[in-house]
């Protein structure tokens, strides 16, 4: 079910009319949470909800077996780690492997079809399996660390899994942030109400208006490489990109915690305004925040981190942004995605460019437009097919083609003006972060209920052709 | 009242009176996003039955209109037409099947039209995507588009660019009018003929052609015509550049298509003046075209339908099974190759067939319509590029009239039988004319021929 949709809307009135009788006792809220939520995911296709069952129930049961035989915890780490990073590997990553090894294969002279021989339902990949797999992981590893006590009903711990307001593309939530805030009936207060609403109409704002506009262009042009050559052509392309990508994720998360403000529970933000950062660790820092710190805790840190020395630092960053850019995607060009990052990463490193930089003047700004460019230079890889077309794109981005650049303002008008509104909404909190005069004045009734009003009247008149969220697909 | 309720409040009131200011300031889009939804849904169900229906791809969604061909029609008891065309459709039996289900059974008659472009025979586009995803939409949503968007179409979007043009006072856009009939009524504004030329130059490079669609496509023709409806097909027009890439980079040959459906028993309409058309993007017609192109194939149906009423003055079919026939030269029967019955005939390396003789001065002296088809097989039908099926007229050994078929443009399937067909008009007014029908094998192998049919109408 898409949050940009009529369907979810009726959703939202019946789920917010059963839900202050069912949070009042512990099991109607559980249960109230794990109906709905299921009724959610499985409006894509029900059987994928015996995926979601499968992955809880080996964290349920491994959990519970951690706190009953400590002394067998590895080996049930294990089976949990196995079960459920099997599973992704059977729904996203054989056809990948499969491709791989015929690949493989037939550069030694033997002709193999390995992926025809798959069964047909491995290469479905069900609507964000890695998501729910990872906060599945995160449970049973943080009860194997002692950092939780394992949950005895099944229905709190698949009210935590499972809950629809960011299921499908997170934010990934933490058990010990959720659990013990599904144990008790949280009252929402109208400044609650009012900051929830709010937030879902920014994230609606954000993916409706900006995200959605900025797609058909972009789409078309990586559906057709040769749509022009010019090198400002692909650059306005990636810069699109950037911010579509951008906004659709941040919406979907503010409209997930939105959702949750609403329920009465709180989701730590995901996005903190990505493209201000002056350095790329500083971006790490402010992007998809749930997920970096997922493979900051549970893959960055127990292989050492970079505490130990600094070559150990450049291979452990290296996996994370590898592992990172596998978890996105069974294909090559992720894989490269998160290879580039950590090239960029590891060239920041080497150099401590970030920190020379920011002594200048206009270091930070020269900071910034770097980072920017590290990053546009990376999204290539991301956005792309395959390689083969993000090497295309890239040397069209860096030729000196002018071919076209005549009609690039009339023809793409449409994407410019929402790209403008884009970088103007980042430039406005920019502002307003450095300024407190603004931030002040920005602070009071009428000024907030007219961003709203505008927003919700520019998701209506200025929404952009409908289409379901970029990170569904991971 | 609470302070953030009364901010609630407050918003709610703004919002409706922005919504209300800004609706007639920000033209909506000129398509319909909410009247597609509908236009989609009545398209894969559309709650009746018809007695023609057009089934294809875009360019007969955009190109056909089903009113006008209903005007042409109008004398044939006002038949219903629909038009049945999905974007990227394939001309596969699951999707033709779909299509003949919209055909009323109790209707006197009953007529299938196809649009047989090189894209609807393409492999991949034997999927049907957009067919199949029209189709099996959640039953929620279909009902949501059906019965919900229409009555939210005062909230279609509008764009910057829309703004832009009402100020400057130019009426470009994509205007899209969304028939229940299944027509699409586009114009495009600017128009750009080359728009979509790269899909050809690179997506055709990349497709295949399989024969089997083909084949599936003729013996479903075939099955309909046992079945007593009546198959047309044509080739939807596009510009000129366009069909000239389609032929060079496509396995799609449009004669032996076009041959292989009147085997079957269809109807192959030539769409004259092809190029006349005026198209948007090079593939898709204008709306006025479209009308113009449905008046076309009306009047052309609708002639045929016409002529089926007509007495024939002659016809002959010489199926080779004894070597002797009214009006047939001597036969050297062939044992070995048949297309059906037990034998047929052999033309040696440069000779003529046993030919059809006829005086003319035994018919009436009027403009003859002469057709004639014949089932020809080869063991290499490239080296019989050079070998005709001719119709001649001759008087005291003067040539009086010719007219050849090159064998080879009619071939479909190169490793098994395939028809061969030629028509020529005749004007009768010359006594002691002769009329000859024969198969003309100007190449270096043995070409054998089956069924060589022979039919004379007065036009």
């Amino acid at each position: 079910m898409l949050f940009n949709s009529l369907v979810f809307f009726v959703f939202f009135v019946v789920f917010f009319s059963v839900w202050p009788l069912a949070k009042r006792k512990d099991k109607s809220r559980w249960w109230c949470i794990v109906i709905f939520s299921f009724i959610f995911y499985g409006w894509w296709d029900w059987r994928f909800l015996f995926l979601i069952l499968f992955s809880g129930l080996i964290d349920y049961f491994t959990g519970l077996a951690m706190h009953s035989q400590p002394e067998r915890k590895k080996q049930w780490l294990f089976a949990s780690i196995i079960g459920n990073v099997g599973g992704l590997a059977v729904f996203k990553y054989s056809g990948f492997v499969a491709e791989s090894l015929d690949g493989i294969i037939a550069f030694f002279g033997f002709h193999t079809d390995i992926i025809a021989h798959l069964p047909e339902f491995s290469l479905i990949v069900p609507v964000g399996i890695s998501f729910y797999t990872f906060q599945s992981m995160s449970y049973t590893i943080d009860v194997y660390r002692n950092k939780l006590t394992p949950t005895r009903n099944i229905a709190h711990f698949f009210a935590f899994l499972a809950m629809f307001p960011q299921l499908v593309a997170g934010p990934i939530v933490r058990a010990k942030d959720l659990l013990f805030q599904l144990d008790h009936d949280r009252k929402v207060s109208a400044s609650q109400l009012w900051f929830g609403l709010r937030l879902m109409v920014y994230g609606f704002f954000q993916k409706m208006v900006i995200a959605d506009n900025l797609a058909p262009l972009v789409n078309k042009a990586f559906w057709n490489i040769n749509t022009q050559p010019s090198a400002l052509f692909w650059w306005l392309i990636m810069l699109a990109f950037s911010f579509q990508i951008y906004f659709d994720f941040a919406g979907y998360s503010s409209i997930a915690r939105g959702l949750a403000k609403l329920m009465g529970f709180r989701f730590r933000s995901n996005f903190n305004h990505p493209y201000h950062a002056v350095s790329l660790k500083d971006f790490w820092s402010r992007w998809h925040i749930s997920l970096s710190t997922w493979f900051r805790d549970y893959v960055y840190i127990p292989l050492g981190g970079g505490r130990s020395s600094k070559w150990k630092w450049y291979r452990n960053m290296w996996i994370t942004m590898l592992v990172s850019g596998l978890w996105h995607g069974p294909a090559g060009h992720f894989i490269l995605w998160g290879g580039v990052h950590a090239a960029f990463l590891s060239f920041e490193r080497y150099t401590r460019w970030p920190k020379l930089l920011h002594s200048f003047k206009f270091g930070k700004a020269f900071a910034f437009v770097f980072v920017m460019f590290q990053v546009i230079v990376a999204w290539v890889f991301f956005r792309a097919e395959n390689v083969e077309q993000a090497s295309v794109i890239l040397s069209s981005m860096f030729s000196l083609n002018t071919v076209g650049n005549d009609f690039i303002f009339e023809e793409y008008f449409n994407t410019i003006v929402f790209l403008a509104l884009a970088v103007g909404v980042e430039c406005w909190y920019f502002i307003k972060r450095k300024k407190p005069a603004l931030r002040f004045l920005t602070r009071n009734v009428l000024y907030d209920c007219i961003t709203m009003a505008v927003l919700i009247t520019l998701c209506i008149y200025f929404r952009g052709p409908a289409s379901e969220f970029i990170y569904f697909q991971f | 009242m609470n302070a953030w309720v009364l901010r609630i409040f407050i918003s709610a009131l703004l919002t409706i009176c922005l919504l209300c200011l800004c609706r007639p300031l920000i033209p909506p889009i000129p398509s319909s996003s909410m009247l597609s939804g509908l236009f989609w849904c009545n398209k894969v169900d559309p709650g009746k039955l018809f007695d023609v229906v057009f089934m294809g791809d875009s360019r007969i969604y955009r190109g056909i209109d089903p009113e006008t061909v209903e005007k042409e029609l109008d004398e044939f008891d006002k038949p219903e037409v629909f038009n049945f065309g999905f974007s990227s459709a394939g001309l596969d039996t699951a999707f033709l099947n779909d299509g003949a289900k919209l055909l009323n059974p109790d209707a006197a008659k009953r007529i299938i039209v196809l649009g047989v472009s090189p894209s609807a025979l393409a492999d991949e586009n034997m999927m049907n995507t957009h067919y199949y995803q029209e189709k099996n939409r959640p039953a929620t949503e279909f009902w949501q588009r059906r019965f919900i968007n229409p009555y939210l179409s005062i909230f279609d979007p509008g764009n910057p660019a829309l703004i832009r043009n009402k100020y400057r006072k130019n009426n470009e856009g994509y205007f899209q009018e969304y028939k229940m009939n299944g027509w699409i009524a586009s114009v495009k504004k600017p128009i750009d003929v080359w728009k979509d030329h790269w899909m050809i130059e690179q997506g055709f490079k990349k497709a295949e052609w399989s024969l089997k669609y083909q084949k599936f496509l003729i013996d479903k023709i075939a099955e309909w015509e046992k079945s007593g409806i009546q198959v047309f097909a044509f080739r939807p027009p596009a510009v000129k550049h366009f069909e000239k890439s389609e032929n060079e980079f496509s396995d799609f040959h449009e004669k032996a298509i076009a041959a292989q459906i009147e085997a079957a028993g269809g109807e192959w309409i030539v769409v004259e003046d092809r190029y006349s058309y005026q198209t948007y993007d090079g593939n898709h017609l204008m709306k006025y075209s479209a009308q113009r192109l449905s008046a076309f194939l009306g009047n052309a149906i609708s002639k045929c339908l016409k002529n089926t009423s007509k007495i024939h003055l002659l016809t002959t079919l010489n199926d080779f099974e004894s070597p002797e026939m009214k009006y047939w030269q001597l036969v050297a029967m062939d044992k070995k190759n048949a297309f059906n019955g037990n034998s047929g005939h052999l033309v040696l390396p440069k000779t003529f067939s046993a030919a059809f003789v006829l005086p003319l001065d035994e018919l009436p002296n009027n403009k003859l319509m002469i057709r004639t088809s014949c089932w020809m097989k080869s063991v290499d039908i490239n080296v019989n590029s050079n070998s005709y099926l001719v119709i001649s007229v001759e008087s005291e050994g003067e040539s009086l009239f010719w007219q050849g078929q090159k064998i080879f443009d009619h071939i479909l399937d190169k490793s098994d039988w395939n028809r061969v067909m030629l028509s020529a008009s005749y004007l009768n007014n010359k006594p002691g004319a002769v009329l000859k029908v024969y198969v003309w094998n100007n190449s270096k192998i043995p070409v054998s021929i089956d069924n060589f049919k022979i039919q004379i109408d007065r036009e």
